[in-house]
C-alpha cells in the first residue's frame, strides 16, 4: 500500500509534460488517420479545382516560343520559370532535374520548357544571364541554349552575384558561337523583349495562383494549341512530387 | 549564468520536461519552415496528403535551404527552436511549481519564438514570410541571409531564460 503511495508521488513531476505530450500526439493521430492535411488527392482529371486555400493548382499556362528540352512530341509539358540567379534554382538544376531528365525527357515522356523569371533583387544579372542565354539560342536553337543554360547554373556566383566579367562570351565562344553575333545581340532589343514576355506572364500567373517565386513549375499535357493546362508545383520540390504529377497525367 | 545553469539542471532532471522541451523543439523547427513556404506545402500537399510525403517534402526542403542558403541558415533554426522548446518547459515547469505565471519573464522568449518564423528560409526565391512584410527579396537582401535575425531571436531568447531561471530563485525554488 505504501509502496503505491510512493509510486504515485515519485512520477508527479511528470503528469504535466506527459499530458502535454498526449495531447500533441492525439492531435498527430488524428491527422494521420484522417489520411494527412488534404487527404489523398489525384491530380489528373482535376481541372480548375480550387484548393484550401481558393487558389487554383491548375491553371492555362503559355509554351510562348521558349526554348524546349527533349522531343517535341512529348505527351507531356513542363514548364519552368527560373532565375538563374536564384540559388534553389540550382538547387533544382543540380539535383532534381538530372533524375527528370533520366525517368521521363530522355524516354520521350516529357518536354521542359525553360521560362524566364529573373527576379529584381538579383538584376541586373539575373536579367543578363536570361538574355545571354536567349542569345545563345538565336545561333544554336534550343540544344544550345541548354548547354548554355547548364553552363550558367555551373558558374554563376549566385544570389544577383552573376558572372564573372567576360564568362559569358567565354562560354559562348565554347560553344563555338560566333561572338560578334552573341556581342551584338545581348545588346539588342529582341533578346530583352523575349524576357520580358516571359516576366510578364509570370507576373499575371502571380495574381492566379498567390504570389510566384522561383523556380515554379506548371505540368499539363501537351496540347497543339501552345498553351497547356498546367498543375502548379512551388519551388524545389523533391522528384517524388513531379513523378507523381507526371505519373498521373501519363497514364491518364 | 549560475541561475540558467540551475534552471536547465532542474529542467534536464525531470526526463518528462526534457522530452517535452525536445518535442517543442522539433515541433518549431518544422513549423518554422512550413509556415516559410506556405505555397510549397499547398502545392505539395495539393499533390499528395500522405504524411510520409510531406515529410519528404520537408527533409528536401531543409536540406536544399542547407546547400543553397548555407549550413548556418538551418542551424540557427535549430538552436532557435531548441531555446524556444526550453523557455517553454521552464515556463510549465514554474507555473506548475508556484502556480504563478509571470508573463513579464516570458514576454522576451515569446517574442524571440515569434521572431524566429522569420529567420528560417524558403526553398524558393521570394516567397519566404518575411516577403508578408513587404520586404522584396526575402532574406537575400540581408548581408548574412537573416543570420541576423535569428541571432536577435537567440539573444531574446537567452534573455527570457534569465528572467524565468531568475524567478525560480526569487520563488526559492533554486538558491538566490
Amino acid at each position: 500500500m505504501s509502496k503505491t503511495r510512493f509510486d504515485v508521488e515519485r512520477y508527479q513531476p511528470l503528469y504535466t509534460p506527459i499530458a502535454i505530450l498526449l495531447g500533441g500526439l492525439a492531435v498527430a493521430v488524428a491527422i494521420f488517420v484522417t489520411g494527412g492535411l488534404n487527404g489523398s488527392s489525384n491530380v489528373a482529371g482535376e481541372t480548375d479545382l480550387p484548393t484550401d486555400s481558393g487558389e487554383p493548382q491548375i491553371v492555362e499556362v503559355s509554351v510562348d516560343d521558349d526554348p524546349v528540352f527533349g522531343s517535341a512530341d512529348a505527351p507531356v509539358t513542363m514548364i519552368e520559370f527560373s532565375d538563374f540567379e536564384c540559388p534553389f534554382c540550382k538547387s533544382f538544376f543540380e539535383e532534381t532535374l538530372s533524375e527528370i531528365k533520366e525517368a521521363y525527357i530522355d524516354t520521350g515522356k516529357v518536354k521542359l520548357v525553360y521560362r524566364d523569371l529573373p527576379l529584381d533583387f538579383h538584376d541586373p544579372a539575373a536579367t543578363n544571364d536570361a538574355i545571354a542565354a536567349n542569345c545563345a539560342r538565336e545561333q544554336g536553337g534550343d540544344e544550345v541554349y541548354f548547354m548554355y543554360h547548364d553552363e550558367i547554373f555551373a558558374r554563376t556566383r549566385g544570389n544577383g552575384e552573376g558572372l564573372e566579367s567576360g564568362v559569358d562570351l567565354e562560354i559562348a565562344q565554347e560553344l563555338n558561337l560566333d561572338a560578334g553575333k552573341f556581342e551584338s545581340c545581348l545588346s539588342s532589343d529582341s533578346a530583352k523583349e523575349e524576357v520580358a514576355r516571359d516576366l510578364a506572364e509570370a507576373e499575371s500567373l502571380a495574381g492566379l495562383i498567390g504570389g510566384i517565386g522561383t523556380p515554379t513549375f506548371f505540368i499539363g499535357k501537351s496540347s497543339e494549341s501552345g498553351t497547356i493546362k498546367g498543375w502548379h508545383i512551388a519551388g524545389a520540390q523533391p522528384f517524388t512530387s513531379f513523378q507523381q504529377v507526371i505519373d498521373d497525367l501519363l497514364s491518364d | 549564468m549560475t541561475k540558467i545553469l540551475f534552471a536547465l539542471k532542474l529542467l534536464f532532471k525531470s526526463p518528462g520536461y526534457l522530452l517535452l522541451s525536445l518535442t517543442i523543439a522539433f515541433l518549431l523547427f518544422v513549423v518554422y519552415f512550413v509556415v516559410n513556404d506556405l505555397a510549397l506545402y499547398r502545392s505539395a500537399a495539393s499533390i499528395s496528403g500522405r504524411l510520409i510525403f510531406l515529410w519528404e517534402v520537408l527533409t528536401n526542403h531543409v536540406s536544399t535551404v542547407w546547400s543553397a542558403a548555407g549550413a548556418y541558415n538551418v542551424l540557427a533554426v535549430g538552436l532557435v527552436s531548441f531555446l524556444s522548446g526550453i523557455n517553454l518547459s521552464l515556463t510549465i515547469l514554474r507555473v506548475k511549481r508556484t502556480g504563478v505565471f509571470i508573463g513579464r519573464a516570458s514576454l522576451p522568449g515569446f517574442l524571440g519564438t515569434l521572431g524566429g518564423a522569420f529567420a528560417a528560409s524558403c526553398s524558393a526565391c521570394s516567397t519566404a514570410l518575411i516577403s508578408l512584410l513587404g520586404i522584396s527579396g526575402s532574406l537575400a537582401i540581408f548581408p548574412f541571409g537573416g543570420l541576423e535575425i535569428s541571432l536577435l531571436a537567440i539573444i531574446l531568447l537567452l534573455v527570457s531564460l534569465y528572467y524565468i531561471s531568475k524567478s525560480f530563485a526569487e520563488f526559492g525554488i533554486l538558491p538566490v
